[in-house]
């Protein structure tokens, strides 16, 4: 099947396609499926070489269930941030004492910040800000402000309850407040609330 | 409230909608291994052979098969009592033979197939 045509197929579909056989579906759902675990690996893990094996062994682990694979029961996509989750954790565990939230700020001594960040320089300021987050804290802001997951599809992808999951949020939120504001005018935002 | 020397709450949704457009890519060649390992793993699950769909099954014999082991005995047991109705229905021709010859012997005029089954009291009744 053309990869054109896929593009309105959902993930459930194509992966019952891809259990049939189907090596267009193999790519379609490759394409559509890599650049969300990466981009959810890379900022949880803050490192894009251990969020590149991470989501190797992830898809890896979809391939080897889409035979089995039950529709209906849950999101592809909820099951593959589950999946990229748990592998993070286990190498964030592996890494401790040095975990991410341990890890001091980076000295901003650039010569762009003494005349303001730009907007790269913005996302490394965030970057740095989420890996100080607790662990679960960061997890649960990245899966709802940068991935776009909602309460209850996080609770799903944590195993824990939505209340659990509006407080890790809102601390995590807090959190970022008090990490960023120092540097508030350095991030362009100077004007007074 | 928020002094001007907090982040604002709209400062870290622009902060964050500005990550969400800026998201990292995976290098391709990420995207080559994990397409080869999904076509590897599809290439040996053909020549695995096919998994049955679990479907549940419906209706009677199905639960019966499972009861009796298979469909084999099932089957035996359709035929022999098939066999029990049809030799009740359609008396056999040689059984008549054999019955009719025995009558004879014994000088019973009435048919021994001729079975009175609900006999009558009255010879009881006679005797009081």
């Amino acid at each position: 099947m053309a990869l054109d045509a896929l593009s309105d197929v959902s993930d459930e579909a194509l992966l019952v396609l891809y259990a049939n056989g189907d090596q267009a579906a193999a790519r379609a759902l490759t394409l559509r499926l890599t650049p969300r675990a990466f981009g959810f690996a890379a900022r949880v893990l803050s490192d894009r070489a251990e969020a590149e094996d991470v989501v190797q062994e992830a898809m890896l682990r979809l391939w080897r269930v889409a035979s089995d694979w039950r529709q209906g029961e849950a999101k592809i996509s909820t099951w593959l941030y589950r999946v990229v989750l748990n592998l993070c954790t286990d190498r964030i565990r592996k890494k401790r004492p040095s975990a991410l939230e341990d890890v001091a700020e980076p000295e901003d001594d650039t010569p762009g910040a003494q005349a303001g960040l730009i907007e790269r320089d913005r996302m490394q300021a965030l970057e740095a800000a989420l890996a100080r987050l607790p662990d679960r804290q960061r997890q649960a802001v990245v899966l709802r402000h940068l991935e776009g997951l909602g309460n209850p599809e996080i609770a799903e992808v944590m195993d824990i309850g939505v209340e659990a999951v509006e407080s890790l949020i809102a601390r995590g939120k807090r959190s970022l407040t008090a990490i960023l504001s120092p540097r508030r005018a350095e991030l362009g935002y100077d004007n007074e609330v | 409230m928020t002094t001007k020397f907090e982040m604002g709450e709209e400062d870290l949704d622009g902060l964050f909608a500005e990550a969400r457009a800026d998201a990292p890519l995976p290098p391709g060649s990420l995207v080559q291994r994990i397409e080869a390992a999904a076509l590897a793993e599809q290439a040996g699950r053909a020549s695995r052979p096919p998994l049955r769909a679990n479907i549940p099954s419906r209706g009677l014999m199905p639960h019966l098969s499972g009861w009796f082991r298979g469909l084999g005995l099932t089957a035996g047991l359709a035929t022999a009592t098939l066999a029990g109705v049809w030799l009740g229905a359609v008396q056999p021709a040689g059984l008549s033979s054999v019955t009719d010859s025995v009558s004879r012997a014994l000088g019973v005029t009435a048919s021994l197939d001729r079975v009175d089954l609900i006999p009558a009291f009255d010879p009881f009744q006679s005797e009081g």
